[in-house]
């Protein structure tokens, strides 16, 4: 069972500040977290939601700069409530930590606002209704208001198993974390094999009911006594953001072309319509004005919502009294042509009344029909724009998009200020309780908070930075995530040709570097991809005092393609790196991988033109100033084996040999000598190719994974001592890690079950079409001398995973052991929560060690806890000892090759390994160390 | 890098191209650019005179100019020649000149009043060397009669006619050690030491070569002569044995010079003792001498004839036979000595600045100056300084890269001419997708710079990887155009020639190491 052990988004939804703030609450998949704005440290996680987090509001508000608490009591201060997916609606101590209550909603809710929380006057006024964004199946029973659903926790404690009261579930749910209780209404669950919810990229739960077709509702709940009280305000293609204005008067969303908004007092809708896709809405803190931006990057701003049908009421309930109508109509009519006056944007009625012959638009630019006095447009954004607010005091619009500039426009007179350069594309900008400080969601996974005053970003709170788009042209691709090996941390690629260098126990950035120093800059048309310069390639010294990296630029129209290779010495004063030695051009085509010597200061580059190189540091002989590395990297050796396209190398562990795959022959060198010492093919066919090598730690063996064309691929396990395989399975190998502390191993495999052509079940998308699918995999563990796997896990979306060995935390004591910890493509961090024992796995060794002589095998390998009993559901120990048994026995007998195995995988499926095992050769004892 | 900042364009920066520079190379570049002069005729001897402030006698033609060295302007001419002078020199406490000349005469000037003072008349024909003793009252001199003359200067008498040459006797120097000892170099391939308390020459050395000039080392035991085109370095007192042999130059060397600064008060090691040589393939070359290795050596527009350096080490003047007369000073050094001249001569034409205390100046409240008092005074210790946050300078393609003017961007880097900055700013614009709409849409005007650049550094090993590409696409685009605008079709032409030019070079380097691959292999062979 894997875990989330951090990582995750922390900008699909917009961030909420507290009252005071002085905290910042962050929805991050299932869990709501906490933190500080001054220090941008996490305070805490509020675990509980069995689904991603959508919604956050906080009660409490703040008067003439004194915090107000919203209710009666002190405790609810800190309060905050919270939607999800799962349909729940959850009350909150974010302070404490703990979880106050529960209250059903039974559909899986997409937004939340409860106007007027955040304010006395408000609160007074329209109670905690809430106002929800719901997904609605279609062919579902008409939301109806319910009765209370509320159920009080016991005990106000965050990590407290829910009481079952739903379907029947396996039992391995019980040991779910924070359960929710009450899920009388069957909402559809869903889940990966580690018991993690499914949460799609785009917010849309995965779908399996009849026909699937899903839309949204918006609907007004009543958070006090739990109960819907309007099941129907309105129905839209798909659930998008609520919007409420500061003092609780107005809720609005939108849907396609339209903005709808109704009024709290008494839910009255006003539509206000455009020619273009909506994307998102604000609200004037006082006045009835909607600010819209649009995909084409205008703003649009409609003054006086709702007041023609105010006036018109007005006229019914006075429609005795003709003298009080004509007043007023005067009113309105004055009113009105104040509101003209003082719409000094660019008005969108003038250039387009005469095409539209007056028809469609009326006064002021305002279609004809809506209910709005003017209408005014700004229009600065180039693409879509991506986020909009207006500030506390009104005087100003905020908006971003894929520009990544931050825009500050005045509403009287349309006059911007710009924040460019916020480092990416901005999704949600959230004002908080200070007025010139602004929260602003980047695309890059950080929050950024801006004060507007000095136009700086005063704090970051920053999460593992999104995988960086893979340039379509180039054969360049990102490294996979890396271990620093001094203090333990992530090394990931991110975009923009940055390293991001994570702490995975804090949670948190501990540092970033750029290898290739270039601004952002925004695609020149939307939805275009400026990948500019990937990071290809990553290495540490064993001490981490030389990184290593090459980075790749995409060339435009054949120009200016170039690789750079680039070692960068760590300064003692600053733990920084510094950029030591830059080589342009190292080989003349693609370099295909980039490692260090285990104790020696010598990198290896290896690359298509059939070159490998040697790289040495050596006295900087151009230095022209004591500024200057006085030591600088240069060449040693080139070598080649007959000109063959060189795809992989490794060191050994003990940096003596170093191996090189050659087509499919595996070469290896004398490290020091720079000798070839001998070529051997490790038993592949012509057309397979040696793709990836590494060295098992502290023993002898090689692992290899090949593939070609038309052959299958392998997976090899080469013994340097008899100089032969030592066992090989034909698996198409997605990643490979090494452990540098035991001669364990893991490898991503996808499923091989999984067609392409098979669509997954449930997972009918509109507009889906060209998202990579995501396709589940395993996660085996060998040790390199064995080929029994030691554990694997099922993992639901396997591609683009990666797979890393941490090295302990640094507090834990007793354990010595590597972690595996598995990042997925959104770059989330989970941990298998079974550890490989070092004790089963010696086990394991003495049987290698004489494999014709197992009459009774061992209990080879870890189970871990609840792996005896039946088949786990979600985690797929390859628990087949009696399969071991049986392909031991075949290998032992029939003459040395099995080609078939039977491996059950957990879902009582036969999961296929077909692979073969070689006798050790006799010419063994070959010594090379 | 914090948000909102921009970054700066990261110049790429290349390992420098020569070989590590030496000392005597920066101290030789510390000369700066020469102040050219034009003579009449060929400059045939240059002398310093060797007390300060070093004033240096040019020989040209039918005149003698005395030059200022701190001016580098002709101070005094001195024209009382019928015929062709040469070899003006100073007395060694620069007050008097000697020359001799196409007469045969000999003759002593008063710098100051260019009076002729004495006329020694004996030599039958031109005199090419004439030299006063260290004693400042005995003159020697040579001549195209093959006799060296040792000369009474205050009796205007002839002492001695030391005779022992057979041909013509060119040049001359006096041992630094002893006053009575002459070594003197003629066109019979000779060297030939003199006694004049003996009245006889003691050693006579063969250069095997016509002797253009010869010269002392200071401390008399060695001598160095120059003939054809090599040095020979004799050690006198070892009895006159050849030392080395230097072979340097093309061509004739004919003028050599030893720079023994007393001094040792100049910055980069301008104490040491340097050997310079000057031939007729427009060379001066300066020896190290201690292993008589070239250390610097610089072109001259024209055969060098003659040349001499100031005793402090400071000036450096060079006569050509095209009668150009090149001096060049270090740069440090011509700002020390200048400006004790100048401010001597401010205050002798009584302008120099009196000493004068400025007042306080009461300051009014209201004025300009009131607002700014206080600015420039600096904070009292202990204050807390805040710095003043100052946007960064920006480099001009900076500031259009940041505005994402791309084409002015790349213009501004063309402007700047520095091809690294040119290089980078091109791969930034790729990185962004915007070198093609940067190299689009020019007009002639506006395609010039960019060929030309392209005329000079396509080819470059450093950067042909980016800007034969380059090239390549400017080609596609303004191929249509050619022929409307004359100046672009000649640089296309220009670029053609350079194109084809490195082709050439490319085809020999192949031919090269084609030749070169069967060596090395069967060397490798043979070594295992």
């Amino acid at each position: 069972m894997a875990m989330a052990t951090g990582g995750g988004r922390l900008v699909s939804h917009p961030p909420v500040p507290s009252p005071d703030g002085k905290r910042c609450l962050i929805c991050s998949g299932t869990t709501i977290r906490v933190h500080s704005v001054a220090t941008g440290e996490q305070l805490l996680i509020l675990q509980g939601h069995s689904a991603a987090v959508t919604a956050i509001v906080i009660e409490g508000f703040k008067l003439g700069g004194n915090l107000v608490e919203g209710g009666q009591g002190a405790g609810e201060l800190s309060q905050a409530w919270s939607a999800s997916l799962d349909g729940t609606i959850r009350q909150w101590d974010y302070v404490r930590g703990s979880m106050l209550r529960t209250v059903t909603v039974g559909y899986p809710i997409k937004s939340m606002v409860v106007p007027g929380l955040g304010d006395r006057r408000g609160l007074a006024a329209y109670g905690r209704n809430a106002y929800l964004s719901v997904w609605w199946k279609h062919g579902q029973e008409p939301p109806q208001a319910r009765g209370p659903s509320v159920k009080l926790q016991k005990k106000p404690k965050v990590k407290k198993k829910g009481k079952k009261t739903g379907a029947p579930e396996s039992k391995d749910d019980s040991n779910r974390e924070g359960m929710g209780d009450g899920s009388h209404i069957s909402v559809p669950e869903h889940r990966d094999a580690e018991g993690n919810p499914v949460e799609p990229e785009d917010g849309k739960p995965v779908v399996s009911g009849s026909d699937g077709r899903r839309s949204g509702r918006v609907l007004q709940f009543d958070l006090a006594k739990g109960e819907i009280v309007l099941p129907f305000l309105a129905r839209t293609n798909e659930p998008h953001h609520l919007v409420d204005s500061l003092r609780g008067g107005l809720v609005g969303t939108y849907d396609q072309h339209t903005v709808l908004v109704w009024r709290t007092a008494d839910n009255k809708e006003v539509r206000l319509h455009h020619t273009k896709p909506i994307r998102n809405i604000a609200f004037h803190p006082s006045e009835t004005m909607v600010a819209a931006g649009d995909a084409s990057g205008r703003i649009l701003a409609w003054y006086d919502v709702g007041a023609l049908r105010d006036a018109s009421d007005q006229d019914q309930a006075a429609s005795t009294s003709a003298p009080d109508k004509a007043l007023h109509r005067r009113i309105l009519r004055e009113g009105r042509a104040g509101f003209e006056g003082r719409t000094s944007g660019q008005l969108i009625g003038s250039p387009r009344a005469g095409g539209a012959g007056n028809t469609r638009f009326g006064k002021g630019g305002v279609r004809l029909g809506d209910d709005a006095s003017a209408l005014s447009t700004w229009h600065w954004h180039a693409n879509a724009v991506g986020a909009l607010v207006f500030s506390e005091d009104g005087a100003y619009v905020l908006s971003g998009g894929e520009e990544a500039v931050l825009v500050l426009w005045q509403v009287e007179t349309g006059v911007k200020q710009f924040l460019p350069r916020m480092g990416a594309p901005i999704r949600y900008i959230a004002g908080m309780p200070d007025p010139t400080l602004f929260a602003v969601s980047c695309q890059d996974n950080a929050i950024r908070f801006v004060n507007t005053a000095s136009m700086k970003v005063v704090q970051t709170i920053q999460g593992i930075k999104p995988a960086p788009a893979t340039p379509k042209k180039t054969p360049f691709v990102s490294f996979s995530p890396i271990v620093e090996p001094a203090e333990g941390r992530l090394v990931l690629p991110s975009p923009n040709a940055t390293l991001q260098v994570y702490d995975v126990f804090r949670d948190r950035q501990a540092a970033e570097l750029q290898v290739a120093p270039r601004n952002f800059t925004a695609p020149p048309k939307q939805g275009q991809e400026l990948p500019a310069v990937v990071v290809s390639h990553a290495t540490f010294s064993a001490d981490a005092s030389v990184l290593v990296t090459i980075d790749a630029m995409e060339p435009e129209e054949n120009i200016g393609s170039g690789l750079c290779l680039k070692f960068w010495e760590k300064e003692a004063s600053t733990s920084g790196y510094r950029l030591n030695t830059r080589v342009d051009e190292p080989h003349t085509a693609a370099v295909t991988s980039l490692v260090f010597h285990p104790s020696a200061r010598m990198a290896v580059t290896t690359s298509l033109d059939g070159d490998f190189k040697v790289w040495v540091p050596g006295p900087n002989s151009s230095a022209r100033s004591a500024a200057e590395p006085s030591v600088s990297w240069r060449c040693r050796s080139v070598g080649s084996y007959r000109s063959e396209p060189l795809r992989c190398a490794a060191f050994t562990w003990d940096g003596s040999l170093l191996a090189v795959g050659a087509g499919e022959t595996l070469t290896l060198w004398n490290t020091v000598s720079g000798g070839l010492m001998c070529a051997l093919p490790p038993g592949l066919s012509p057309d397979q190719s040696i793709i990836r090598v590494e060295s098992a730690h502290g023993s002898h063996f090689l692992v290899l994974t090949a593939r070609g064309k038309g052959a299958r691929p392998m997976l090899v396990a080469w013994n340097l001592l008899t100089m032969s395989v030592w066992w090989a399975y034909h698996l198409q190998v997605k990643e490979l890690a090494m452990d540098p502390r035991s001669s364990r191993f893991a490898v991503l495999i996808l499923d091989p079950e999984e067609r392409p052509k098979a669509a997954p079940v449930g997972r009918k998308k509109a507009g889906g079409k060209g998202r990579p699918r995501e396709r589940a995999g395993y996660v085996v563990a060998f040790e390199a001398h064995s080929p029994t796997p030691l554990v694997a896990w099922r993992l639901q979306k396997a591609g683009g995973a990666s797979l890393v060995f941490l090295p302990p935390a640094p507090g834990s004591g007793k354990s010595r052991d590597s972690q595996l910890l598995i990042a997925t493509r959104d770059r989330e961090l989970r941990q298998p929560r079974v550890r490989l024992d070092t004790k089963q796995s010696m086990g394991s060794c003495r049987q290698q060690n004489s494999p014709h002589k197992v009459e009774k095998p061992q209990r080879a390998w870890a189970c871990g806890p609840g792996a005896s009993s039946s088949v786990d559901r979600r985690t797929c120990y390859l628990r087949s000892q009696e399969s071991c048994q049986h392909l031991w026995r075949r290998c032992c007998s029939k003459d040395k090759i099995f080609d078939r195995s039977l491996f059950p995988d957990c879902f009582g499926r036969v999961f296929v390994i077909t692979g073969y095992f070689l006798e050790p050769s006799s010419r063994a004892q070959q010594t090379f160390f | 890098m914090e948000a909102g900042d921009f970054q700066k364009l990261a110049v790429k920066q290349y390992p420098p191209r020569s070989i590590r520079e030496t000392a005597e190379g920066k101290f030789w570049k510390s000369f700066g650019s020469p102040v050219l002069t034009q003579h009449v005729g060929p400059v045939s001897t240059i002398d310093f005179s060797p007390a300060a402030p070093y004033d240096f006698a040019v020989t040209s033609s039918t005149r003698v100019i005395l030059y200022d060295s701190a001016l580098r302007k002709p101070k005094k001419t001195i024209t009382r020649f019928r015929d062709i002078a040469y070899s003006g020199t100073f007395r060694p406490d620069g007050q008097l000149v000697v020359a001799g000349g196409e007469t045969g005469i000999v003759q002593v000037f008063d710098p100051g009043s260019r009076a002729v003072l004495r006329q020694m008349k004996g030599h039958s024909r031109a005199v090419h060397f004439a030299r006063y003793a260290p004693d400042k009252t005995h003159i020697a001199s040579g001549g195209d009669d093959a006799t060296v003359r040792y000369w009474d200067s205050p009796a205007q008498a002839q002492l001695l006619c030391l005779e022992g040459h057979t041909d013509y006797v060119r040049c001359g120097a006096v041992s630094p050690a002893n006053g009575d000892m002459w070594a003197t170099g003629s066109y019979d391939h000779t060297l030939r030491l003199w006694d004049v308390r003996a009245g006889a020459s003691v050693l006579r050395l063969d250069h095997g070569q016509p002797i253009e000039a010869l010269a002392f080392f200071p401390s008399g035991g060695l001598l160095v002569s120059a003939g054809g085109n090599y040095l020979n370095v004799w050690d006198i007192l070892a009895g006159g044995r050849l030392l080395r042999r230097v072979s340097n130059h093309q061509k004739t060397i004919t003028s050599v010079a030893l720079a023994t600064p007393r001094g040792a008060t100049f910055a980069g090691g301008a104490a040491a003792p340097r050997l310079l040589s000057g031939s007729l393939d427009g060379h001066v070359k300066v020896y190290d001498i201690n292993d008589f290795k070239v250390t610097h050596a610089s072109r001259y527009p024209a055969p060098v004839l003659s040349l001499g350096v100031s005793p402090n080490c400071t000036t450096l003047a060079v006569g050509m036979t095209s009668g150009l007369l090149s001096i060049r000073t270090q740069e440090g050094s011509r700002r020390a000595t200048a400006a004790p001249v100048g401010r001597g001569g401010r205050g002798m034409l009584g302008l120099r600045p009196k000493a004068r205390k400025r007042q306080r100046q009461q300051l009014q409240p209201g004025t300009y100056r009131y607002f700014l008092r206080g600015q420039a005074e600096d904070a009292p210790a202990g204050a807390l300084v805040l710095p003043r946050d100052r946007a960064p300078r920006l480099a001009a393609h900076d500031k259009l890269l940041r505005r994402f003017q791309y084409r002015e961007a790349l213009d501004a880097a063309l402007h700047g001419g520095r091809p690294e900055v040119v290089v980078s700013v091109m791969e930034d614009l790729v990185a962004r997708h915007g070198l093609c709409s940067a190299l689009a849409g020019r007009d002639a005007a506006a395609l010039q710079p960019l060929l030309a650049f392209l005329v000079r550094y396509a080819v470059h090993p450093r950067y042909a990887r980016l800007l034969l590409r380059v090239a390549h696409k400017v080609l596609d685009l303004y191929a249509p155009t050619l022929g409307r605008a004359p100046q672009v079709d000649t640089q296309m032409e220009l670029l053609r020639e350079r194109v084809l030019v490195e082709v050439r070079l490319q085809q020999s380097l192949h031919a090269l190491q084609g030749l070169l691959q069967p060596i090395i292999a069967a060397s490798i062979s043979a070594g295992t």
